[in-house]
């Protein structure tokens, strides 16, 4: 286990990302998804990083069945070319990932471009929205950490 | 880093790092210095969905390979987390096949 900075959750050298049981590789058998997720989670695999639709409704599958001590990381995409860089757009985001996940809390959230890519720093007004969001979201209760998206441009 | 300043509302970076790439090296000292989280992504060395392409002959993983027994896959993730300042590695994953390889190598 390593420590995930001064969010003091302790996580696996090992995290699971996307790819798996979603995106542009996978399959789409949700049955069998499912039971991908409970392998890695019988392998001890702590942290997930729910980056497709397909891997939030799998995993909300999983967790009516097993108890929640492991760690989930949702994202919300950030699109200034299409007005989607607001407060409102991150808190909508979160919520209804939070919804589709049947979840009242995720530990972490991501901000992200679709490209995976996007400039860590924007300008100020985008800045403060993401600061308010996160403010709120704390604050509410529904998510405590926030993960920044790639500091390394491709 | 001035970035950090700026963004100081992520407890957690992500970055790119690998064998193959290491320009995020200072920062994540840094961002380890600052109590942030540090998540890597592409740790293979290349984009998700074209795995075939490590040159094992590639150092340090040649020298990886021989020492530990391991795959080239293996030896890739094994040199990422050799960075202790790294807190988890999140990649892409293709198969259960896949799954048990990356979690053999950090066991």
């Amino acid at each position: 286990m390593r420590r995930l900075g001064r969010t003091g959750l302790e996580v696996t050298e090992f995290g699971c990302g996307g790819y798996f049981t979603a995106g542009p590789n996978a399959h789409h058998d949700m049955e069998r998804q499912v039971r991908e997720l409970n392998f890695i989670l019988d392998q001890g695999v702590n942290f997930f990083d729910l980056q497709w639709d397909l891997e939030i409704e799998a995993m909300r599958r999983v967790l009516k069945s097993r108890p929640k001590d492991f760690y989930i990381n949702l994202r919300a995409m950030w699109y200034p070319e299409a007005n989607r860089s607001s407060k409102e757009h991150i808190l909508e985001c979160a919520n209804r990932e939070l919804k589709e996940l049947g979840a009242d809390h995720a530990d972490v959230i991501q901000i992200t471009h679709n490209d995976g890519y996007s400039p860590p720093v924007t300008s100020d007004v985008h800045l403060e929205a993401i600061r308010e969001s996160f403010a709120q979201l704390k604050q509410q209760g529904k998510i405590p950490s926030f993960l920044s998206p790639s500091m390394t441009q491709r | 880093m001035k970035i950090l300043e700026k963004v100081d509302f992520y407890d957690v970076v992500m970055v790119i790092y690998n064998f193959l790439d290491r320009r995020a090296e200072h920062l994540i000292r840094l961002a380890h210095q600052r109590n942030l989280g540090t998540m890597v992504m592409k740790a293979f060395g290349m984009p998700s969905g074209s795995l075939g392409q490590i040159d094992p002959s590639d150092e340090p993983l040649e020298g990886l390979i021989t020492k530990g027994g391991k795959s080239v896959w293996q030896a890739a993730l094994r040199w990422t987390l050799s960075n202790a300042n790294i807190s988890t590695v999140v990649p892409g994953m293709h198969s259960i096949e896949e799954i048990k390889e990356d979690l053999a190598a950090v066991r």
